[in-house]
């Protein structure tokens, strides 16, 4: 049950930015939003897992 | 009735609680910035206006002709890049918090020091994103898609891994057993 949740809340972090992503902007001049924030929330994800795993482990 | 297993197998694990601490966490972020941060206007507005002003000062230390227009920078000649909300790192700053106020351990200074210090340099990692962006526009103009798609990756994703690397191991040297979710018998 446990890990059930874990995997569910780990999947659905990086569906944070997405669901709240900000419409676009006129085209010119050049845009330059930050992309890949939910890549960078499932690598944190990812560090926490790790880390909790071999503290575990100790 | 003795439920205390009950209570111990209801416990979530300590990951599962750096999730539902970090879910809440951004939630909360989100709905402050969509409601007030946003609407008000007047942080995005610091973020980007001061970033475009001092990206536009080094790059004229160093000797390129630029102009800027409030929220626009560019090297004379080109159309130049825009920071609007959503390019000015705010986001990014959000989720580089909620990893830090989840993870648990560390003396709270530490954890002021950690926030306050990654925060500061996110924001000069940002001015130099725009600088990038002006000085590509004006040399590589055609590129502009892959050095806009790409830069968060090079220059934010090594920055807040590795804070946030550090983070997790300054919180395990001195996170007390208590608060670990481990047993010392294990």
């Amino acid at each position: 049950m446990k890990n059930t949740i874990t995997r569910l809340v780990l999947m659905a972090l990086p569906l944070i930015s997405f669901i709240s992503a900000q419409p676009d902007f006129p085209s010119a001049p050049n845009q330059a939003p930050i992309g890949g924030l939910g890549l960078l929330a499932a690598a944190g994800g990812a560090m926490a897992l790790k880390k909790f795993r071999d503290k575990k482990k100790k | 009735m003795n439920f205390s297993f009950i209570k111990e197998s209801l416990r979530p694990s300590p990951l599962t609680r750096f999730l539902m601490v970090a879910g809440v966490i951004y939630g909360l972020w989100y709905l402050v910035y969509d409601y007030y941060l946003l609407p008000d206007g007047r942080l995005d507005e610091f973020l980007s206006l001061s970033g475009v002003n001092l990206a536009g000062g080094l790059l004229n230390l160093f000797g390129w002709e630029i102009y800027s227009d409030t929220r626009i920078l560019a090297v004379t000649g080109t159309s130049g890049v825009e920071i609007q909300n959503g390019c000015n790192g705010l986001e990014l700053i959000g989720l580089y918090m909620g990893f830090i106020i989840a993870y648990p351990g560390g003396p709270i200074q530490k954890r002021v020091a950690f926030l306050a210090g990654g925060i500061i340099l996110l924001f000069f990692a940002n001015v130099f994103r725009i600088m990038i962006f002006a000085l590509s526009i004006y040399y590589v103009p055609t590129f502009w898609e892959q050095v806009h798609t790409y830069s968060s990756y090079f220059i934010f994703y090594p920055i807040v891994l590795t804070l946030w690397y550090l983070w997790t191991s300054i919180s395990d040297q001195e996170i007390p057993l208590f608060l670990s979710g481990y047993s010392s018998t294990s």
